[in-house]
């Protein structure tokens, strides 16, 4: 209710600065850009039988509806406001094992919201602009904020760009009760079990963009990010060999993660792009990962366009992880999280994105509204553990 | 075996790319301005990029600062 009200606030903010600043300054009206509004939608459905909640085994059956909505604002031809408003319900028959008998308080409420206020300042004069950001995430059971900055600078010609972003998080678990209260039913009362139940993230990245050719594009980024706290799951249950009774999940209490990005995007032919990504990721648990992505739209025509998609992903597991039963009473740690297990994955579909120079429609009505871009793709996603993955998604873009 | 073959043809890629860049004048930027030629994720990619870091165990790099989220359903 409180982010609603903040979010109702924000947008109102927004919209009077605007109105205030396009209309006492009409010289600025002529080069501001145009205020824009997207708003985006998703079904997700999974089906799997690892689920963390019952120890690696159990259904991880889930569907998942979400909504955003994303406000951009120019205030100023060298300013810009962006408000981004994110909700997703979701079901999940894992959470209510839980506790099964009843309603968990995990599992009774959730709906998830996120909100992000992004200030943009841009000094055309230098080529350079920079902004900062603020987040919240709530939901019934967990709740978290962030700070951060960031700082991009691009060459006199714009061939080459260096960004650098930096960002806080805190993040709580079981915001309106003690933890305990998350734990799976046949574990309360022993006390505690988690050290605490806040997470902090510390993220630094570095972004290099360079023009090679005039049909080619790559960029190469890094993310530094450090977590400390709890970074276990308060009600992923683990079964022992040695008894029947489960513990509760444990993992170390501080984690490094190191993404690289490298992206490579290639207008092939006339009606042909390539738009590529390969990443590798190494953390302190013990995980590696390549990932590659790759995406081939086609233009049927300069506005309108297909393409098929699809994302290969493989990784090592954690040393923590192992699976039902398989772990000893002598480990320090142990998880059966099958998310951080190794795996492979491929996720293929198809999408068209829909962006005409004279907009698909639009209102006259006092101010113009017009629609101007449309995407929507469909994925399927399947895992070498068994869990396998549908999604669609569209996104509807207006501007005003 | 497969991740040595990927990490060789990453630095290939990324030598490559390196080595043969010219300078590109902004009349010359047609293609490059192209919408869908932009290096950072579609808005849909974006939006569906939570999934992902929840079913795989490796997160960020992709959407610039990894957010916040317990990531428990």
């Amino acid at each position: 209710m409180r982010l609603q009200l903040i979010t109702i606030f924000c947008l109102l903010y927004s919209f009077i600065q605007a109105q205030q600043e396009q209309s006492s300054v009409s010289k600025e009206k002529k080069i501001l850009n145009k205020s824009e509004v997207d708003f985006l939608f998703s079904y997700y459905h999974q089906e799997g039988n690892n689920s963390a909640v019952t120890g690696g085994l159990g259904t991880e059956k889930l569907s998942d509806y979400a909504s955003s909505i994303i406000i951009t604002v120019p205030t100023k031809p060298t300013r810009e406001f962006t408000l981004e408003h994110t909700t997703s319900y979701y079901t999940s028959a894992s959470s209510d094992n839980i506790n099964p008998t009843t309603i968990s308080s995990a599992s009774s409420d959730n709906l998830v919201h996120k909100v992000n206020l992004t200030e943009v300042y841009k000094d055309t004069a230098r080529n350079s602009q920079y902004g900062f950001k603020l987040g919240g995430t709530h939901q019934n059971n967990f709740g978290g904020f962030s700070l951060g900055t960031f700082y991009s600078k691009q060459s006199y010609n714009k061939n080459r760009e260096f960004k650098v972003q930096a960002s806080y998080t805190l993040d709580k678990w079981a915001l309106y009760y003690h933890i305990s209260k998350l734990y799976p039913y046949e574990l309360k009362g022993q006390g505690r079990l988690v050290s605490t139940d806040k997470r902090y993230s510390y993220n630094l990245s570095l972004a290099y963009k360079q023009i090679l050719t005039p049909k080619m594009q790559m960029q190469l980024a890094g993310e530094f990010i450090y977590q400390y706290g709890l970074l276990s799951t308060p009600f992923h249950r683990v079964y022992f060999q040695e008894q029947t009774m489960a513990k509760l999940e444990k993992l170390p209490g501080h984690r490094l993660r190191l993404p690289l990005t490298f992206r490579l995007n290639y207008y092939a032919f006339d009606r042909l792009l390539i738009r590529s990504l390969y990443r590798y990721y190494v953390d302190s648990y013990g995980l590696q990962a390549h990932t590659i992505n790759l995406e081939l739209p086609f233009k049927i025509t300069n506005f309108f366009s297909l393409y098929p998609f699809t994302n290969y992903h493989t990784q090592t597991a954690i040393r923590y992880f192992n699976g039902y039963k398989k772990h000893l009473l002598t480990e320090k740690y142990y998880t059966s999280d099958y998310d951080l297990s190794t795996l492979w994955s491929i996720e293929y579909g198809g999408g068209f994105y829909y962006s005409p120079v004279n907009n698909i429609f639009y209102f006259k009505k006092g101010r113009n509204f017009a629609l101007k871009k449309w995407e929507m793709r469909y994925a399927y996603y399947k895992r070498s553990t068994g869990l396998h993955a549908s999604i669609i998604t569209t996104h509807l873009g207006f501007i005003f | 075996m497969k991740a040595s073959i990927i990490r060789s043809l990453f630095f290939i890629a990324l030598l490559t790319g390196l080595v043969c860049c010219v300078p590109v004048k902004q009349y010359q930027k047609t293609y490059l301005n192209d919408e869908e030629m932009q290096l950072g994720e579609r808005k849909v990619a974006v939006f569906e990029a939570d999934f992902h870091s929840y079913r795989e165990g490796a997160v960020g790099g992709t959407i610039g600062n990894s957010g916040s989220g317990c990531g428990c359903n």
